[in-house]
């Protein structure tokens, strides 16, 4: 544990001082924002379903831009070598790696908790499907990070990782609508691998035990899956 | 059993450690575990209600009133939907469905594609998409779109819709549960129109079917062998009698309606057919006149026929289905109904089902059919004339229940009075094979038989929280979101490149 | 302190190492020399764990590379090839992740990152950014962090890669410096360095040991002549000759080439012991007329080039 937190400080710092993490950053509040007051204009209600979708829409191109690097960039340095020979676990490694790019998101969303604070200060919102629309939308950025560390360890190229992680993350966005269109039991268990699917409830206001394992269970796969890919590299 | 266990053990460690574990093969394998554990664990927290609205008003919850319904369900409650595919109708039930079935076990749900599953559909005499079968035992339910989804005013705007189904399957549960069986007894012995001649175009066994489909049962009562009407009786119909009904039998009719009966009573002019003290009690009597209708009537190429008028409909429970799907109803020899003066403690519902059309009027020279010559003069009844009407009145229960009788519940007296039988003939003014009596018939029965729905439960309408912004919130929210916070995450990185540039 | 034994390495179907065996005792330093691909930074990979042998084993400090990598991790310093920095950090942070990756403990962390930055003569840079570095002090600054833990073992890829001489001799004499408490392997495919830092030499081609020696063992090499030219009267035809000094105890390679009217022969030793009296004694006895004998002193990088040079 000690050493995933030094694995994720040095990440941490090396985010602080990369211009893309403030240029995506800034770019998603941009964005996120004009979807906000504009949403908020149009609907006039003091709800935050709407701006949700939106965040998790943009959030999810945007993503891989934050993890492309955490793996790619080592294995093009070859620190990644330097790191698999130190006293480290290639989990720790992965854990460490992921942590950072959740506490980044954290640090984002928690700018975001603006938004409702808006509606709490000029409106009368029900609290409750606020509350579970961030707690969804964290868990679902926090799936996207899991799916780009996973897209970071395919390549040495961090472009060739962010794409990767778009299609990946698009893909389990879409297969919702497959589902949909397919039907019947094996459309109903496709739809329930969508991460739009599983976002709904939450969204509007219902927590519930199955939504939020798959979400744990994502990114736990898909951490577990780098893990094996990058010690498979080295047999 | 030890060795076993050891056995198991042992491949587990070889799994998990050492250099095994590495191994490319090794790695897809214990990939593959992982996700089979996964989908089980997902199936297990999924067969558990692990359900928690946070919303204000618990919108998305079945409520308890619901949840205790399908939790005292002794057998199988077995819940065929039908479906068009991708539609909100589906996606709606199939979440609702999930969430009954987590209550209790005993529910049984399929889906089926009323594309593809056509066996099944057939099976079930299905024709609509969006249906919804609810049985149990050997009672049977159908449960249209219509009764589920309908539109929330409220959020228009947001194409929203309201879904009602939690009350239609709860409700169609309790119907289902009521033991008996549900009676339509067509009265005998007056020249009614016979519910068993099949072959004559004045039968009625065509409605007969009808009811019998509909699970009722259709029996014939000759009241003055009986000499009431009996407890069984769900719906009385009078269906046209040419001779008129004693007085005793007239009382013993109004006597049934007076306990909370209801009766669906088919009167024909030129007939007395001494209803007309029933009726009184009502503040209704039925016109001694024939309806003629020089432009809206039946009107088939070959013949048009002024003595079938097609009267315009009124909204009403019973019509609305005929409305919506343009369905219009003739009559071959009606009289029109008026109401009388009100009486002063009582509260009944008349309710008016169908006017004649302007071009019409209420012929009282009876004498004028036969020679043809029918012309609209000072004496007759001018249009707008009503060819049917509904009743309703509440009957507090008080002196009059009896004492075996333990329903403590008030009865609801209803009544359907239409100047016509014809239209509930198997070929109505000589033609067949037409549909809109008999919908018209088995619209009233079930408008009768309806006791309303026997659980109220709030339908799931979205709660809606407005914020109007002033010109000053507004403009804090547009600067602050769009400007000035992307602008300091901005600020914040050029801060921290300014301040590396040296190093 | 290092043991490899029957060591052999495939990726996939190609064969990177060969039933590669050798040890290193405390206090050691041990040079891998051979030329680029012949082996050495896979052999290295494998002791440092990053690589699991396809065969063969190897134990760091007692401990298996294989089973117990993570104590191997633990007990060694690694400089690899790429050098591991990460350029957009400060070197005094850089070190400071090193030392906690590597489970320093807190209140020795402070002193050991000073000690590793004076060893390595990093001082001077230790707030400037990696990547601004030159290519010495970045070299210098993964030095550092190689000593970070003081590790039992030091396995130096390729340690003066890209250096100016100046800044060669520099890091040789700091590796020297650090021999006797610390057991060293590091590769190389320049010959100088490895003769003048190594106590032992491992000489590597195409994923085979082909020569091990301990630095006597060179130094003979290099004293006791190792090739004998004789220069014979007259033009005498090959194959009778060629036999008759490959008759000699310890001859090795015998060569035949007719210069003039004189005929050259070369007669490589192959053991330790002197062959120019047998040579002599076996010119007589044939009644060869000996001209001129001279003893040529085969360097090593001779003997690395004849070793890694294979005929065609």
């Amino acid at each position: 544990m000690n050493k995933v937190w030094v694995i994720a400080k040095r990440e941490l710092k090396s985010y602080f001082v990369s211009p893309v993490a403030y240029v995506v950053i800034g770019l998603f509040l941009l964005i996120s924002g004009y979807f906000f007051y504009v949403i908020l204009a149009s609907s006039r209600m003091a709800e935050a379903r709407g701006i949700i979708m939106n965040m998790s829409f943009t959030f999810m191109l945007m993503s891989p831009l934050i993890t492309m690097r955490l793996l790619s960039e080592e294995k093009k340095l070859g620190t990644i070598e330097f790191l698999f020979t130190s006293p480290i676990k290639v989990s720790e490694i992965v854990a460490g790696k992921y942590l950072a790019a959740l506490i980044l998101f954290l640090a984002m969303v928690v700018i975001t908790f603006q938004y409702p604070l808006y509606l709490i200060l000029f409106g009368k919102p029900d609290l409750g499907p606020i509350f579970t629309s961030l707690l969804g939308f964290f868990l679902l950025g926090g799936t996207y990070l899991a799916v780009g560390l996973f897209a970071s360890s395919l390549s040495e190229n961090q472009l060739i990782s962010a794409i990767v992680g778009m299609v990946v993350l698009i893909f389990l966005w879409v297969i919702g609508w497959a589902g949909d269109l397919i039907g019947g039991g094996a459309g109903n268990f496709i739809s329930s691998l969508s991460m739009m699917n599983n976002l709904e409830n939450l969204g509007k206001g219902v927590l519930d035990a199955g939504n939020i394992f798959y979400y744990i269970a994502m990114i736990f796969f898909f951490l577990f899956i780098t893990v094996k890919r990058l010690e498979w590299k080295r047999w | 059993m030890k060795k076993i266990i050891e056995n198991i053990k042992e491949v587990f460690k070889k799994l998990f450690k050492g250099r095994n574990l590495k191994h490319g093969t090794n790695a897809v394998l214990l990939i593959l575990m992982v996700l089979g554990i996964i989908w089980f664990v997902q199936r297990i927290i999924n067969s558990y209600p692990l359900q928690y609205d946070t919303t204000a008003n618990k919108q998305y919850s079945i409520s308890d009133q619901s949840r205790k319904i399908v939790k005292d369900l002794k057998q199988d409650l077995r819940v065929t939907v039908f479906v068009k595919r991708s539609v909100l109708y589906e996606k709606y039930m199939i979440s609702l469905l999930k969430d009954l079935a987590k209550v209790s076990s005993k529910v049984k749900t399929k889906i089926y594609d009323l594309d593809v599953d056509t066996t099944a559909a057939k099976g079930y005499n299905i024709m609509e998409y969006n249906t919804m079968v609810i049985e149990l035992g050997d009672k049977r339910k159908d449960i249209y779109e219509r009764d589920i989804i309908g539109q929330d005013p409220r959020r228009q705007q947001q194409g929203g819709v309201e879904f009602k189904g939690e009350q239609a399957i709860i409700n169609a549960i309790l119907e289902v549960q009521e033991t008996g069986k549900k009676i339509v007894y067509f009265t005998d012995g007056h020249k009614e129109k016979d519910s068993d001649d099949m072959k004559t175009p004045a039968g009625a066994a065509v409605i007969k079917q009808t009811l019998i489909g509909d699970n009722y049962e259709v029996k014939k009562l000759n009241i003055i062998k009986e000499g009431k009407i009996p407890a069984d009786c769900t719906v009385l119909v009078v269906a046209g009698p040419q001779q008129a009904f004693s007085a005793a039998e007239a009382e013993a009719v109004k006597k049934y309606l007076e306990n909370g009966g209801k009766a669906m009573l088919l009167l024909e002019p030129l007939v007395n057919a001494g209803f007309d003290s029933v009726l009184a009690n009502w503040e209704l009597k039925m016109d001694n006149d024939f309806v003629v209708d020089t432009k809206s009537c039946l009107n088939l190429v070959m013949y048009s026929d002024p003595a079938s008028p097609i009267p315009e409909y009124e909204t009403h429970a019973i019509t609305e289905p005929l409305i919506k799907n343009n369905v219009p109803v003739f009559f071959p020899s009606v009289r029109s109904i008026s109401e009388l003066e009100k009486k002063k403690n009582r509260t009944i519902v008349k309710e008016k089902l169908f006017m004649s059309s302007p071009t019409s009027w209420g012929e009282t020279d009876l004498a004028s059919l036969k020679s043809g010559k029918v012309r609209k003069d000072a004496a007759d009844l001018p249009a707008p004339l009503c060819l049917g009407y509904t009743v309703k009145e509440i009957v507090k229960a008080g002196k009059e229940v009896k004492k075996d009788n333990k329903k403590e519940t008030d009865y609801e007296t209803k009544i359907v009075i239409i100047g016509d039988s014809d239209f509930i003939s198997n070929a109505p003014g000589g033609v067949g094979g037409y549909q809109g009596g008999t919908e018209l018939f088995a619209n009233s029965i079930n408008w009768l038989m309806d006791e309303g729905l026997k659980i109220a439960i709030r339908p799931k309408t979205v709660d809606i929280r407005p914020l109007l912004l002033t010109p000053v919130q507004d403009t804090i929210v547009w600067v602050m979101t769009i400007f000035v916070t992307p602008l300091l995450v901005v600020g914040a990185g050029l801060f921290v490149w300014w301040k590396r540039r040296g190093r | 302190m290092i043991e490899v034994k029957k060591l052999t390495k495939f990726y996939g179907p190609n064969r990177a190492v060969e039933d590669v065996s050798f040890t290193v005792e405390k206090g050691q330093i041990l040079g891998l020399l051979g030329p680029n691909g012949a082996g050495k930074t896979t052999i290295m990979r494998i002791l440092t764990g990053y690589f699991q042998p396809t065969s063969g084993s190897a134990t760091v400090a007692g401990f298996d590379v294989v089973e117990e990598t993570m104590e191997v991790k633990k007990r060694i310093g690694y400089l690899q090839e790429v050098l591991p920095l990460y350029h957009e950090m400060v070197v005094s942070s850089y070190l400071e992740f090193v030392a906690e990756l590597k489970g320093v403990p807190k209140n020795d962390r402070k002193k050991q990152i000073r000690k590793a930055m004076e060893l390595t003569r990093t001082n001077d840079v230790s707030n400037r950014i990696i990547g601004r570095l030159s290519r010495g002090y970045k070299q210098r600054v993964g030095l550092a962090q190689a000593l970070l833990n003081e590790p039992e073992v030091l396995i130096l890829d390729e340690p003066t890669i890209g250096l100016d001489p100046k800044q060669i001799i520099e890091i040789r004499e700091l590796i020297k410096n650090m021999a006797g408490e610390r057991t060293v392997i590091l590769s190389s495919h320049i010959l100088p360095e490895v003769s003048m830092t190594c106590n032992k030499v491992v000489i590597i081609d195409a994923g085979h040991i082909v020569a091990e020696d301990t630095q006597e063992g060179l130094l003979q090499k290099s004293e006791g002549g190792d090739r004998v030219s004789v220069k014979l009267k007259g033009n005498l035809t090959g194959e009778d000759i060629k036999k008759e000094f490959t008759k000699i105890n310890n001859a090795g390679i015998v060569s035949v080439k007719n210069e003039g009217s004189s005929t050259v022969i070369e007669v490589v030793r192959a053991g330790s012991i002197d062959i120019r009296e047998d040579i002599f004694r076996t010119a007589v006895k044939n009644d060869w007329v000996i001209l001129e004998m001279k003893s040529a002193a085969l360097s090593l990088e001779q003997v690395f080039l004849k070793l890694t040079t294979r005929e065609e």
